[in-house]
């Protein structure tokens, strides 16, 4: 197996959402990565080579104009319009597998592959700030709000706290 | 610290993530805010359910065909190597293993990288906090007294505004898990910041890092790092004042 192939493809599906792209996107980022190797200075192999998934996966959201600048994260941009749907009110009712991945997908891709490193891959935040290519206080930021909102559309109803 | 503030940090807190400072902050408010509390248990819940059932997309079987078989019709335009392209990988893939192990054992050149990182971490996390300094004071007898008395050693703290270095203040940091000192003084308009914490332990690397200059050493059972984005001359000078005034 070639390494870190299905954490590699797990973050580009996640990112672009179809199969077919994220074959694309893995392929090329591997090509990348070997081209690149001389270039490769010791450190963290996997953050190294995710980055280069990663913004491959942008740069072929952005081809499809599908990709939002990075500070447009607000609630105005991304409020709650999009999981009005009755269909949304049934994954939300269902709080299952489901709707958690449905969640996970509605999120903006910036705040999307916070959850998908930290919680699903289990990066530390300096990792994921080498994949990002941001600093660490940005990470911080950027999860806190990606949990918050994920949380928010899975349990509507409980919101409670100060916020 | 109120409930607004916990909530920007609660996260990081969750991952534990957070310097000791800030962390221990977060603590004592979770413990008188019931809302807060459950805020955050809603939060850890969010987390462990991203962790358990989200669905994970396997890469197709074919995938790693397609790849290997690209890989080797683009092989011809790579530089001549002694090795094979797949055999790079796995170098690669090897290299990992040896750097973690590196970090574990805390040792050799890797390890003074990691502790260099760590000190950007510190610089970066600091400034974006906009929390550069706990006690703000030109005077050594103010800044010297207040770290002392929340760390487990008394760093040094020198006065050097007559050289053309005031100090502006410190803070309490957290390096590597250590707790450490950082001091901040004033070049022009830059801050040079001097962790100190106590060894053992790898000393960062000396160098540049990440558009910074990094100076280490050891003094009196102490380890020392000025870090900084000053010209390199100024750094260097202003750690010789420093070594000379302890």
């Amino acid at each position: 197996m070639l390494p870190h192939l299905p954490t590699a493809y797990n973050l580009a599906r996640w990112l672009l959402r179809n199969d077919h792209d994220a074959e694309d996107a893995v392929q090329e980022a591997y090509l990348k990565a070997l081209r690149a190797f001389d270039r490769f200075r010791g450190g963290d192999g996997r953050a190294w080579l995710l980055a280069i998934v990663r913004n491959g996966c942008y740069s072929r959201l952005r081809q499809q104009r599908r990709v939002e600048p990075h500070d447009a994260f607000d609630e105005s941009v991304h409020g709650a319009a999009d999981t009005r749907g009755e269909e949304a009110e049934r994954e939300r009712a269902a709080a299952d597998a489901a709707a958690l991945a449905g969640a996970v997908g509605r999120l903006p891709e910036g705040m999307r592959e916070m959850i998908l490193l930290r919680d699903f891959e289990g990066l530390s935040y300096r990792e994921i700030a080498e994949v990002a290519e941001v600093p660490v206080g940005t990470v911080m930021s950027r999860l806190a709000r990606a949990r918050e909102r994920l949380q928010r559309e899975l349990a509507p109803g409980r919101e409670g706290g100060s916020l | 610290m109120n409930c607004e503030e916990t909530g920007r940090w609660l996260s990081a807190h969750l991952d534990c993530e957070l310097d000791l400072a800030k962390d221990a902050e977060v603590t004592a408010h979770l413990q008188g805010c019931p809302a807060c509390a459950s805020r955050a248990r809603r939060l850890r819940e969010t987390a462990a359910q991203v962790r358990s059932d989200l669905p994970r997309f396997a890469p197709p079987a074919a995938l790693e065909a397609r790849i290997r078989a690209s890989a080797g019709a683009a092989a011809p335009f790579r530089p001549a190597r002694r090795w094979g392209t797949w055999e790079a990988v796995g170098i690669l893939a090897a290299a990992c293993v040896v750097f973690v192990a590196g970090y574990h054992l805390g040792s050799g050149r890797t390890a003074a990288g990691q502790a260099g990182d760590d000190l950007i971490s510190a610089i970066v996390r600091a400034r974006e906090d906009e929390r550069i300094i706990d006690v703000v004071s030109s005077d050594r007898h103010t800044v010297k007294p207040w770290l002392a008395a929340r760390l487990d050693f008394s760093p040094p703290v020198a006065d050097l505004a007559a050289e053309g270095y005031p100090l502006v203040g410190g803070r309490l940091d957290r390096l590597s898990g250590r707790q450490a000192a950082a001091v901040v003084y004033q070049r022009n308009q830059h801050t040079i910041t001097v962790f100190i914490w106590e060894g053992p332990g790898p000393l960062p690397a000396t160098g540049a890092r990440l558009g910074y200059g990094v100076r280490a050493w050891k003094a009196g059972g102490l380890d020392f790092a000025a870090v900084s984005d000053v010209a390199p001359a100024d750094l260097d000078a202003f750690v010789r004042l420093f070594k000379a005034i302890r």
